[in-house]
């Protein structure tokens, strides 16, 4: 029954339109679709301030000492020289196809195993990312090849989907063996609605989740709740394939940190473990390297990337895709509408139903798709419920792109059949439905 | 059997994997992300034995660096300046490169593109022209202007985005084509005009082409690849190369002391080859190729190879007053820019709908405007070089500074004068 009413209540949202107006979105549908500013952009002093923004952001960082003291810093150990990189177009990243090749937009997470099912600690010696490059003087910390072992699905009327696993062997270690480690590969996921994510309200996303099932219809979802050391109070994470980030300054800042080895004031300290000490001595591009002022420039283009308009809301096929969609379940937790909070800066964020396809909780998705790795509250099966919002516009703004957490799914459709846990009534569904059925749930995917 | 093929695949890459240990060939470049991305990765597919390590630096940082005697360990600078190459050949940081140069002009028009002793070879060349949406430019009653000086009619007064050299890298070129080809004082006078009917754009803002698409301004001072990515991106513009304009190379050396010269040729090679050149018309982009034979894949790309547009440009002389002429720009210019504007636009007002008496007097105020304090300065003039070194030398730039002070009060006080004029004239009438 509350099934029922969830799915009627979503089918009424989804028969509207979502925002008031278009202040925040945009129809663009070329390379840059997600790359415009918001039409609440309106004037040339606000323009040039995202602009601005969008210029540190695609900035490509130098190695200190420099002539140009506004713009090094990177490293000593670094993942990539810009944000750009790993976010070609503001979309996904995207994993090498196989061992020989480099990860360009994708990189992994790394933890020592422990007994705490919901945290584990950073590694020892490489911390709790893998960096691949390093500035010179300072040895890298290695490489991670993608292994994949292929499976095939066959579906409803005789199709088949191949499916790819990949598995992560760490090489050529720079400060010793690696041991035993835990890890997990991350591809840049598509920058879409950061700053209408931030202003959601927290009763919203706390009253959709359902620790124990309580409904019983075999999806849970619960609140990742994140100490903030900063304001000393317990957050939700919103961002983050673990949810495990409480705001986009968070994010932004940990991602300059961690990516691209730029210090700010949220990160002061240089990304070397105790050990890493030519790490330690190599020359710093200030302190902090990244200045509240361009942390402030790149959080600004951020909120105000305008949100891809929905394609074709009204054609058949995308309206029955979305029942199908709803028929489902996929909408339990790729929830199309959430509110935001009353109070936002700035005011036009406020009181607005948005629609990312998300509950911004966490799920068990099921062993085939974990990646055993606790991370900061979420188990090694949890996932946030990813935002669906642009994913149509994916393969527009990329050459090659990937989808969920590591990328190993090359379409929307293998993106599904890896959905096991609580997703896996909705993954069944969708294997066991008319091909027609299905070919629409893909048109409305593409339409969002 | 699908099975069967990639369990073939997945055990052939496992064998590949870790066979080889690649060679890291350390490039230093100043293009942007794009720009690296779209060569590093099929240069690395080509040549899986090589692993590009990209070093970012801008062109006067690298300069800087690589002229060190103990300059960091790098193969390979790949950039678009001139001035850089220039200066690195001069001081023998560059080895000679051994390339089959079939098919890659070393001319465009007359000027050399490549380094005729082959020290450092061109890789794709930009040329400089303007941006605009053919129905907005229609709308508001403009023609498509086909040369820079019709820029300087009233008609165009708000409608121009105009970048600011000292703040803008690619402006010097920009302005100083037009000095070298309609004269010194020729060349800053029709400049001045423009400006007076510019929004001037500087660092870090919108694109000129953005102002544009923003409803800013309705022409663009731009380089042909700013215009052509945000056309090939959907942008509904068009751009056009006036009749006189200048094309700037880019260009790849190897450093004389690499340590991987059979590497690094792999890489220029790759750059200036049909694939390598190809890659320069992918949408995000669109550099112009200096191969000619690749323009037939680029049916909408014009091809300056071909002789029709006319590209007369000494880079020596553009290069040695660069930072002057963007010293001079500021003071004529940026600084008092909203007189300027002032004075013209009341000028052209005024001489609408003028009388012959009246017109003799707005002539005289037109010279007043005009006045141009400089002459043409020789390459070897102290404040010509002081302003060229003011960002290494504290001296120097004091000098370039006090320099550009008092001629920025003199500009003021000709531009006041102008304006007092223009007061009286309209009190008289």
């Amino acid at each position: 029954m509350i099934r029922l009413i969830a799915l009627i209540s979503i089918g009424i949202v989804l028969s509207a339109k979502v925002y008031a107006d278009d202040l925040l979105e945009t129809t663009e549908l070329s390379r840059r679709a997600l790359s415009m500013p918001m039409a609440l952009l309106d004037s040339e002093q606000k323009l040039g301030q995202f602009a601005a923004g969008r210029s540190l952001f695609n900035q490509m960082w130098v190695i200190a000492p420099s002539n140009d003291a506004d713009i090094d810093g990177l490293g000593p150990l670094y993942n990539s020289i810009s944000c750009l990189a790993c976010h070609p177009g503001n979309g996904r990243g995207r994993s090498p196809d196989g061992p020989t090749e480099k990860m360009r937009s994708m990189l992994v997470r790394l933890s020592v195993p422990g007994e705490n099912p919901f945290h584990s600690k950073p590694h020892p010696v490489y911390g709790g990312q893998l960096q691949e490059f390093a500035v010179p003087g300072v040895p890298s910390e290695g490489r991670a090849e993608l292994h994949y072992e292929y499976s095939t699905i066959t579906l409803s009327e005789g199709e088949t989907a191949i499916l790819r696993k990949p598995s992560i062997q760490l090489v050529n270690p720079g400060y010793g063996d690696f041991g035993e480690v835990l890890t997990s590969a991350r591809i840049g996921p598509a920058l879409v609605g950061m700053g209408l994510i931030d202003m959601i309200d927290k009763q919203e996303i706390v009253s959709w989740q359902d620790p124990n099932d309580a409904n019983a219809d075999g999806i849970s979802g619960r609140v990742n709740w994140i100490w903030d050391d900063i304001m000393q109070t317990r957050k939700i994470g919103r961002f983050g394939y673990k949810a495990n980030i409480v705001s986009l300054d968070r994010q932004t800042a940990n991602a300059f940190h961690e990516d691209l080895g730029l210090t700010s004031a949220l990160f002061p300290d240089e990304n070397c473990s105790a050990i890493q000490h030519d790490c330690q001595k190599a020359v710093s591009g200030g302190e902090p390297e990244l200045t509240s002022e361009q942390l402030h420039a790149v959080n600004f283009y951020l909120k105000f990337l305008a949100v891809p308009a929905p394609r074709n809301p009204d054609n058949p096929e995308v309206t029955r895709g979305r029942a199908v969609f709803d028929e489902a379940a996929c909408a339990a937790c790729h929830r199309p509408q959430i509110r935001t909070q009353e109070n936002t800066n700035p005011k036009a964020f406020a009181d607005r139903l948005i629609a990312p396809y998300s509950d911004f909780l966490l799920h068990d998705m099921g062993e085939d798709l974990a990646d055993n790795r606790p991370d900061n509250g979420a188990t090694g099966t949890e996932w946030r419920t990813a935002p669906l919002w642009g994913i149509g516009l994916a393969e527009q703004v990329g050459d090659k792109v990937g989808y969920l957490h590591d990328g190993r799914a090359t379409t929307l459709l293998e993106a599904i059949l890896w959905h096991g846990g609580e997703g896996q009534k909705s993954r069944d569904a969708v294997i066991n439905m008319p091909k027609s059925d299905r070919d629409a749930l893909l048109e409305f995917l593409n339409s969002l | 059997m699908i099975k069967n093929l990639l369990t073939c695949t997945l055990a052939c890459l496992l064998l590949l994997s870790g066979v080889a240990k690649a060679v890291t060939l350390n490039v230093m470049t100043s293009y942007p992300q794009p720009v690296v991305m779209v060569m590093q990765q099929a240069f690395e597919e080509a040549h899986p034995d090589i692993e590009l390590n990209i070093l970012w630096r801008r062109p006067h940082d690298a300069l800087s660096l690589l002229l060190q005697e103990e300059s960091a360990d790098v193969d390979v600078i790949w950039m678009p300046s001139v001035r850089t190459f220039l200066s690195l050949k001069a001081h023998e940081k560059l080895a000679q490169l051994k390339l089959n140069r079939e098919g890659l002009p070393i001319l465009l028009g007359e000027t050399a593109i490549s380094d005729p002793q082959g020290y450092f070879i061109a890789t794709e060349i930009a040329g400089y022209g303007l941006f605009f949406e053919p129905e907005k430019l229609k709308q508001a009653g403009l023609v498509v202007p086909n040369q820079w000086q019709d820029l300087l009619a009233a008609e165009w007064q708000d409608n121009i985005a105009l970048p600011i050299p000292s703040e803008v890298s690619f402006a010097h070129m920009l302005i100083d084509q037009l000095l070298q080809a309609e004269g010194w004082q020729t060349g800053w006078n029709q400049w001045q005009q423009i400006a007076a009917n510019s929004h001037l754009m500087g660092r870090g803002g919108m694109f000129t082409t953005e102002a544009v698409l923003a409803g800013q301004a309705k022409v663009a001072f731009t380089m042909d690849f700013f215009a052509a990515t945000s056309i090939a991106n959907g942008a509904n513009g068009k751009f056009i190369y006036p009749k006189q304009t200048a094309f700037n190379p880019a260009h790849v050396g190897i450093l004389a002391k690499s340590t991987q010269p059979e590497a690094a040729h792999t890489f220029v090679d790759f750059l200036v080859s049909e694939q390598g050149q190809s890659l320069l018309l992918h949408p995000d982009l669109r550099k112009l190729p200096v191969r000619p034979s690749v323009y037939s894949e680029a049916p909408n790309m014009q091809n300056p190879f071909a002789g029709n547009i006319l590209h007369q440009y000494d880079y020596q002389t553009g290069l040695q007053r660069r930072e002057y002429n963007a010293v001079v720009f500021d003071a004529a210019i940026t600084m008092h820019h909203d007189k300027l504007k002032q004075a013209w636009q009341q000028w052209h007002q005024l001489q609408q709908n003028a009388n012959a008496d009246q017109r003799a007097a707005l002539a005289e105020i037109k010279t007043v405007l005009q006045q141009w304090p400089l002459k043409e300065p020789a390459m070897d003039e102290a404040i010509v070089q002081d302003c060229a070194q003011r960002h290494d030398d504290d001296e120097k730039q004091q000098n370039c500074e006090e320099f550009k002070s008092e001629l920025a009060q003199s500009f003021e006080r000709q531009y006041d004068k102008a304006l007092n004029m223009l007061a009286q004239f309209n009190a008289k009438t």
